[in-house]
């Protein structure tokens, strides 16, 4: 059983681990969610592993993002059950699953800066907000940057960025609240290929270098395959196939396939 | 094609909802109030943008005002030779009506527009999503800064917008109707009680609750990119306009028993 903060959670506990020591950062269990008619979760399954990197791909408005948002808690299922770190988010009182969403990162789509902070002001803005010394900000702040290749920008305001530098500061506020986990919704979108390759690598980096769990949504095929260390593929409210990025490649499987077919350069689909 | 009732019913349900979530956020903001310390440099950012910058166009809507007020009292009282009540009527309509309501639409378009717009946007590119990600609490990191000071500054906007009215009526009962600005003043301390400024202070400081949790349920409840921004910002100014009359009718009411 995995406990955080020297807590004991036994009362709940993940139904996929059931108590025992769990290798899963992430595992949902017939996870279901609607919005008015339509079913965007379907008995959603899912198990991620610790330190692994999980490429969920899928057409635009598969839902998504939605499940991603289900983890930072800023939506709750209808039904079934979502745990992280071993505990199920459902059955946790509202403070602990609180403090257990600390331990989870998200780099929205759209960066989600705040367009009235400075850089230095955006990467601490959590940490001030929890009353850390305005010294101890400063150099966690710092090291953030430069962790991301960010140095010097501190006094700049979101509008002055680069769509690819934007990223980069989501990903070092992200990162200065130390995660244990990392979410990228739909990373790559709007930014061109050499961009695009930016945020690739630095995905790539946060995983060897934090080791931390990250969960990627994208429908960018050539991300996908560059950054998995396995890819589901959504279709109709679940994952219909998860696989290694080679298994992925040479899936029989039409929505895959299809969607590859869709999402891949040619000249990338047989590299 | 709906049916006019259908459709009226739709708009009753929908204002009913808004009037619901409203409610509902006046607490969780008043929870988090005592912990405003905290965010002291927030408070005086948006006491200043909503009071210190409201000054200039607050004076000169009032200071007209009082001259119209002057103008029309003191042309009705001339056919009784009475333009020396000029004084009464100018100071009580301002400090107990006038002062607060013209005030409070003042705000409510200038400053609850403002906060609408700045949260809508906020919603529309997820940037409320971040700070809830991130362990911040919208309501206590955008509500609570906006509604301390505006229940904060608008009693004292409203009490300079008295005082430039009243100074305002004075210049025209002095020119247009020989009253001289002794007699004038001396009538206005002498008319206005406790009780009616405190009329007054009490509407303002309602008036500026209800602008700070229109807005911002406004901007938390906009969907739809720049349209959508736009429709947040011409609903919360028209919803803010009746919610100040019907409470200003109220208070009146309550405090005239």
């Amino acid at each position: 059983m995995v406990t955080m903060s020297g807590k004991s959670f036994l009362p709940f506990v993940c139904p996929v681990c059931t108590g025992e020591a769990c290798e899963y950062d992430l595992a949902a269990v017939k996870l279901n969610r609607s919005f008015g008619d339509k079913i965007v979760l379907r008995d959603f399954e899912i198990k991620v592993r610790r330190g692994e990197t999980f490429v969920i791909i899928g057409a635009s408005g598969c839902g998504k993002s939605v499940f991603l948002k289900h983890i930072v808690g800023l939506l709750q299922p209808d039904s079934g059950s979502l745990c992280v770190f071993g505990r199920d988010l459902r059955a946790l009182p509202p403070a602990q699953a609180e403090e257990l969403h600390r331990h989870i990162g998200m780099v929205f789509q759209s960066s989600a800066l705040l367009a009235s902070l400075t850089v230095r002001e955006n990467v601490g803005l959590a940490l001030v907000e929890r009353g850390m010394p305005a010294e101890e900000v400063e150099r966690i702040v710092k090291e953030k940057l430069h962790l991301v290749n960010l140095d010097g920008t501190e006094d700049l305001y979101p509008a002055e960025l680069s769509g690819g530098m934007r990223k980069r500061v989501a990903v070092a506020r992200t990162l200065a609240m130390n995660p244990k986990m990392i979410l990228y919704d739909e990373p790559t979108t709007g930014l061109d290929p050499i961009m695009c390759d930016d945020v690739d690598n630095l995905i790539l980096d946060m995983k060897r270098r934090l080791k931390v769990t990250s969960i990627v949504v994208t429908h960018d095929m050539v991300t996908a395959f560059r950054v998995a260390d396995r890819i589901g593929m959504m279709h109709g409210g679940r994952l219909v196939e998860i696989g290694t990025p080679e298994e992925i490649r040479r899936s029989e499987n039409p929505i895959i396939r299809e969607f590859i077919a869709r999402n891949l350069p040619t000249e990338a689909r047989t590299l | 094609m709906k049916q006019p009732l259908h459709i009226l019913g739709g708009r009753v349900l929908e204002a009913a909802q808004f009037i619901g979530e409203c409610a509902a956020l006046v607490p969780r903001t008043l929870a988090h109030c005592p912990s405003a310390y905290r965010q002291r440099q927030r408070v005086l950012a948006q006491m200043t943008r909503a009071g210190y910058e409201s000054l200039p166009i607050a004076a000169a809507l009032s200071f007209f005002t009082g001259l119209v007020l002057a103008l029309h009292s003191g042309i009705a009282l001339r056919t009784f030779r009475a333009e020396a009540e000029l004084a009464r009527i100018v100071a009580l309509s301002l400090v107990k009506e006038m002062g607060p309501i013209l005030t409070g639409m003042l705000i409510a378009g200038r400053v609850g527009a403002a906060i609408a717009a700045e949260i809508g946007t906020m919603n529309i590119n997820e940037e409320i999503d971040a700070l809830r990600t991130m362990g911040i609490n919208p309501v206590r990191y955008l509500v609570v800064p906006r509604f301390l000071a505006l229940i904060v500054m608008l009693p004292l906007l409203v009490t300079y917008a008295d005082i430039i009215g009243i100074c305002g009526g004075a210049f025209m009962a002095k020119s247009h109707f020989g009253v001289s600005y002794t007699y004038y003043f001396r009538t206005v301390t002498r008319v206005i009680w406790f009780q009616d400024i405190l009329e007054g202070l009490i509407k303002a400081t309602l008036f500026g609750a209800l602008v700070a949790i229109i807005a911002c349920q406004f901007g938390f409840r906009t969907r739809g990119g720049a349209e959508g921004v736009g429709r947040a910002i011409t609903r919360a100014v028209v919803s803010t306009f009746v919610a100040l009359f019907v409470c200003d009718y109220f208070v009146t009411r309550l405090m005239n028993y």
